[in-house]
């Protein structure tokens, strides 16, 4: 009896197809692969919106559940820093005079910084890169390599894709981002790197600089699309790098990328 | 037709959940709900049925994230196989412990493709060995705090993949034979 060989089975059979296929698509060039990418987050589009919408608010009821708890406990916490804020609130009122003044006399007028274009996270894919879908794209001017920030002027990420009505955003803590950076204090110079798990690593930065903990860490705006001055984190441990050529230090940042649900792009800085 | 139709459109939601629901939910803990779908998918049908599917499901996931297209796919396909040929060979008698052996299986397994996913060729050598050295304790932490929640999904994944394919079962020509030994 004559025996079948392996691939004329079914199982074969499938493995021979599953090998094959993967093999094309690997080699697909993107310009190919981008309307089907267009269209299919076009498609998925209302579905990422009304799921990620019920998401956000399941958790936002199961956070008022769990703080309950710790609400005492943050309470004296935040009355704590309510004080120091405030002695900062006064010196900083100064500041803010004398910056008018200086306005006034050179005749430069006060100006928002950024233009900025408003989103919504619409999905994230936890399960590797940590990217994240937000709900506007090219539609709304949004360009491959803007920043990307939340709130006054802190760093998220940049944008890696976009398509006509969505845009990927890799975050700072994805160990392929990489950000020039700069220490506020010192003007220390180095890059800005994601550590898998939840931190930052201020890395490359050069053993004769200085560099301390609690200072602030902040986009540099050199080499690329990301502008100076956004925030990025507080150094909170210093070493030295094995070929003691360069330091790192681990960053801590005021946000959880995890848990961003508005996040704004930087369009451009006004000038 | 009907019953592929209705296989697409359940990994479809099914990945749309993972991401834009159970992601944000349970972040900073990753639930590969997809993954435990296709191996369920796998020991319910038998790998030879997954496998396709297993390649499908890839696609889209690489489409949603604008990744390397095929990762996700290879991964899927790896995992899809591997579990295929285990399920035959692995006896450990009542179904209940299988079940709980294939669940852990597949979160050691998504721990895996993350660390094959930082290790592909077309990144440099010099961002893999970055990848082991930033693996950091608050890292190893999420791993591990994951696993708890993925054993969980991956049994209720088990049980809803079952009950859908046997009502599938019910418009094609094709029984069922390995769940009923889980």
């Amino acid at each position: 009896m004559k025996r079948r060989s392996f691939f004329s089975s079914r199982a074969g059979k499938s493995l021979l197809f599953g090998i094959v296929g993967v093999t094309v698509i690997f080699f697909i060039p993107s310009i190919v692969v981008s309307p089907f990418r267009t269209f299919f987050g076009t498609a998925a589009l209302p579905f990422h919106n009304v799921l990620s919408f019920a998401a956000y608010h399941t958790r936002s009821i199961g956070s008022f559940f769990t703080s309950v708890g710790n609400l005492k406990q943050n309470y004296e916490r935040v009355s704590a820093e309510n004080l120091v804020l405030r002695g900062k609130n006064a010196a900083l009122s100064e500041v803010e005079r004398e910056n008018e003044f200086l306005r006034r006399e050179l005749g430069v007028l006060p100006r928002e910084r950024f233009r900025l274009a408003a989103s919504e996270v619409i999905a994230i894919d936890s399960t590797s890169s940590g990217t994240m879908i937000v709900n506007i794209g090219e539609e709304q001017g949004v360009r491959k390599g803007m920043a990307v920030v939340s709130g006054p002027g802190v760093l998220v990420g940049r944008i890696v894709e976009t398509t006509t009505l969505s845009s990927s955003v890799l975050p700072l803590s994805n160990p392929k981002s990489v950000v020039n950076a700069v220490e506020t204090a010192t003007e220390a110079k180095g890059v800005v790197r994601g550590e898998y798990g939840t931190g930052l690593l201020f890395d490359m930065v050069l053993e004769s600089d200085t560099v301390r903990e609690g200072d602030d860490v902040v986009s540099s705006g050199l080499g690329g699309d990301i502008p100076r001055g956004l925030f990025i984190g507080n150094v909170t441990r210093i070493e030295p790098s094995s070929d003691r050529l360069f330091q790192k230090a681990t960053l801590a940042s005021p946000l959880r990328y995890d848990r961003l649900r508005f996040v704004f792009v930087v369009l451009d800085e006004r000038r | 037709m009907k019953p592929t139709l209705f296989r697409f459109l359940f990994f479809f939601f099914l990945l749309v959940a993972e991401v834009s629901f159970v992601s944000p939910l349970v972040a900073p803990f990753s639930i590969p709900l997809l993954l435990s779908s296709l191996v369920s998918l796998s020991l319910v049908r038998g790998f030879s049925f997954a496998l396709p599917w297993a390649l499908v499901t890839g696609i889209l996931f690489d489409l949603t994230f604008s990744s390397q297209l095929g990762v996700s796919s290879l991964e899927y396909m790896g995992a899809v196989l591997l579990f295929g040929f285990a399920s035959k060979r692995i006896a450990l008698g009542q179904g209940r412990w299988k079940l709980i052996f294939f669940s852990i299986a597949v979160w050691i397994l998504s721990i895996v493709f993350r660390m094959f996913e930082a290790l592909l060729p077309f990144r440099s050598f010099q961002e893999s060995i970055f990848f082991f050295e930033s693996l950091s304790a608050g890292a190893w932490g999420l791993f591990a705090g994951s696993g708890i929640v993925s054993l969980l999904v991956f049994v209720l994944v088990f049980l809803l993949v079952r009950s859908f394919e046997r009502y599938l079962s019910l418009f094609e020509n094709m029984p069922l034979e390995r769940a009923s030994s889980l």
